[in-house]
């Protein structure tokens, strides 16, 4: 098993109190496996993201356990964090603008990378460099070695990220919304590019979206989560054919699709507004927005119980979920 | 007649070039290009394309708050650019946009019940307290309760935002709403909600409607028609579910086929994708924008501007090959049920 999460919390301190961003998040994911966690803002799927990276904020602590190769990373010291960064897992963000140093070429944050942790030489990191940015089909890699990043467009840039993050080969790739700055004929290409060098480089890819369409597209499994909750996960297969949770089956919904004809009928929506983290109910936090919530639901949380390959957390019925 | 005829619009500007000397003339930004449409009174056009294709720039160009380099908009019949200070003032209280940031698009320092009365205020000769009840009846059709008149707008989530942003659009009733990527900063299940309410409002009212996105799915399931732009340039219009179902230009077959399907039986769909990026509009190409991205381009693509051709009717689309990008529309993702029903017709 490459990533094992047990129960993961992670809570921040503010002005308004403590905010639970992350509430008992447990999963699996195996070498070279997909796996997508899904769900809008608020749901907690980026939080979940740093708090494997060693990346949360000041104010924020996380509790449980977090296995990479089946050696505890949560809470590490940084100088070990360091170590498995870039080498067991890397990741990359929505916004690659920011995520790059704009004073830097391009050549040197890659080969600085290299000489980080690998201990290589200047021109042998650069070499390498050129190597992976040919990689992830950027033409005339060599030349691009010295240009800075506001020379490359936005797609570009999100190319060059992902061959920052496979330079030293990791284990697990984290993608935590990659194609959301991006154009759609743009994200295509990016997303093809994550699937052929996952393939190529034998990654795992947690790929982390609010874009049911994404991950249909690319991944096997996933999580489905609200208000820093999992509703449901398992295999995508069986939660997009038959979803087993009103929050899942309103998502789906609510998506236009091109592949069907139905322009005459509003769309299914979900009713009210995202959940205030700082104040959510103690039961399931989609009972207030949910259709079939009962008196229960806002009392206790319900727990993640099997359903064939799926889990779910409902107290309402499956048959009641259309 | 059209409620709104737009004729060989161009909007072009002037960038100056980094670092040159004073006199060195800047560079032109050719940002709408020949454009001609016509909306008719209660009908929704949609305007599809990427970042840089110039959509905002024509919803703005339409609304007079950038001026037309050449071209005319005409409203009923009337040339806007011809009309009087005072008249076009008024015409202002007909036309209202919509913008996609709910909270920067408004005021923070103003209550809810203000913002939205503000128009009122403007345009009519109204009593402080009628604006403020004609607000409350507005905030109740957009799905607003009335009692929260008095709070600012960083108390509201960002779909209230919106609808509080909508409310004001249609305050003084106008006939024409343009909305510039409405719901493109919002969650998906409150996008639904904001897709519904537009759509709603819009037949209630009689409406016309702009909707400018660059999502494809939302906007077809809003629009009567669709407009596909590129860098300025219109590509392809015609009603929006033909256009999406039986897309002619290649560059509509690809943002088609680059938009991923929410189901995992079709993940193996073989898809049309195009490769590249939209080029800088400051450098376009010649001939056809789309010739450096298309796959079915040809040498001559790159000689002259192809003409809008009206292949079937009700269409237009400015490709002279329209009828050869057959073979990628059939690699567009499309449901088997709709490409059977294609092959049988």
């Amino acid at each position: 098993m490459l990533l094992e999460i047990d129960d993961l919390r992670v809570t921040f301190q503010t002005g308004d109190g403590a905010v639970n961003a992350v509430n008992g998040l447990s999963l699996n994911l195996d070498a070279g496996g997909t796996l997508a966690i899904v769900g809008e803002s608020g749901s907690g799927k980026s939080q979940t993201a740093f708090a494997i990276m060693g990346l949360l904020a000041r104010n924020g602590a996380a509790t449980g356990s977090v296995r990479l190769e089946g050696r505890e990373v949560l809470n590490l010291p940084e100088r070990e964090l360091n170590r498995i960064r870039a080498e067991t897992v890397a990741m990359i963000f929505q916004d690659p603008m920011t995520s790059l140093n704009p004073y830097m070429r391009v050549g040197d944050q890659m080969a600085e990378v290299l000489q980080l942790h690998q201990d290589m030489s200047k021109n042998d990191a650069l070499t390498e460099s050129a190597r992976l940015l040919d990689a992830v089909r950027i033409p005339d890699a060599q030349g691009r070695l010295r240009q800075y990043p506001h020379e490359f467009s936005g797609g570009m840039r999100q190319r060059v990220m992902i061959a920052m993050a496979l330079l030293c080969c990791p284990k697990l790739l984290i993608a935590d919304e990659p194609t959301t700055a991006l154009d759609v004929t743009v994200q295509a290409q990016i997303m093809a590019l994550l699937q052929e060098v996952r393939q190529d480089f034998g990654t795992a890819l947690l790929l982390i979206t609010h874009d049911m369409g994404l991950v249909a597209e690319s991944c096997d499994r996933t999580i489905v989560m609200y208000g820093g909750r999992v509703m449901e996960q398992g295999p995508t297969d069986a939660i997009f054919a038959d979803p087993s949770h009103p929050y899942t089956a309103g998502l789906l919904a609510a998506v236009p699709r091109l592949d069907t004809d139905e322009t005459e009928d509003d769309l299914r929506t979900i009713p009210g507004d995202p959940p205030d983290m700082a104040d959510l109910p103690p039961g399931c936090p989609f009972t207030p927005r949910c259709p079939l919530a009962m008196d229960i639901c806002a009392r206790t949380q319900p727990p993640l119980e099997a359903r064939g390959p799926v889990l779910r957390a409902c107290h309402a019925q499956v048959e009641a979920v259309a | 007649m059209s409620l709104l005829s737009v004729r060989d619009l161009n909007v072009t500007f002037d960038v100056p070039r980094r670092g040159a000397m004073p006199w060195t003339p800047p560079q032109k930004l050719r940002a709408v290009q020949e454009m001609s449409f016509d909306l008719a009174a209660g009908q929704t056009l949609g305007i599809v394309g990427e970042s840089g294709s110039g959509k905002s720039t024509l919803a703005r160009a339409i609304i007079g708050t950038v001026a037309a380099t050449s071209g005319q908009v005409i409203w009923e019949g009337t040339d806007l650019s011809q009309l009087s200070p005072s008249a076009r003032r008024k015409h202002r209280a007909e036309v209202q946009m919509v913008f996609q940031d709910p909270l920067a698009a408004l005021n923070p320092r103003m209550t809810v019940g203000e913002i939205i009365a503000e128009p009122l205020r403007t345009h009519r000769d109204i009593s402080r307290e009628d604006a403020r009840r004609a607000a409350q009846a507005m905030m109740e059709r957009v799905g607003l309760l009335p009692n929260l008149v008095n709070r600012f707008p960083h108390e509201f989530s960002g779909g209230q935002c919106q609808r509080i942003g909508i409310a004001r659009a249609l305050i003084l009733e106008p006939r024409l709403l343009v909305c510039d990527e409405p719901v493109s900063a919002l969650d998906v299940s409150v996008q639904a909600q904001v897709v519904n309410l537009l759509r709603g409002l819009s037949r209630e009212m009689g409406l016309a409607m702009i909707f400018i996105a660059h999502d494809l799915s939302v906007v077809r399931h809003i629009s009567d028609r669709i407009m596909v732009m590129y860098l300025g340039r219109k590509m392809e219009e015609g009603p929006a579910r033909d256009v999406v179902r039986d897309p002619l230009h290649p560059y509509t077959g690809a943002l088609v086929a680059s938009i991923p399907i929410p189901d995992p039986r079709q993940r193996h769909r073989t898809r049309a994708r195009v490769s590249g990026e939209l080029p800088s509009p400051l450098d376009p190409p010649s001939g056809c924008v789309f010739h450096t991205r298309c796959p079915r381009a040809r040498p001559d693509c790159a000689w002259d501007v192809p003409p809008l051709l009206t292949p079937k009717a009700d269409r237009a689309v400015a490709c002279p090959y329209w009828d050869a990008t057959g073979t990628d529309r059939d690699a567009a993702r499309m449901s088997p049920e709709a490409a059977e029903s294609q092959g049988n017709a």
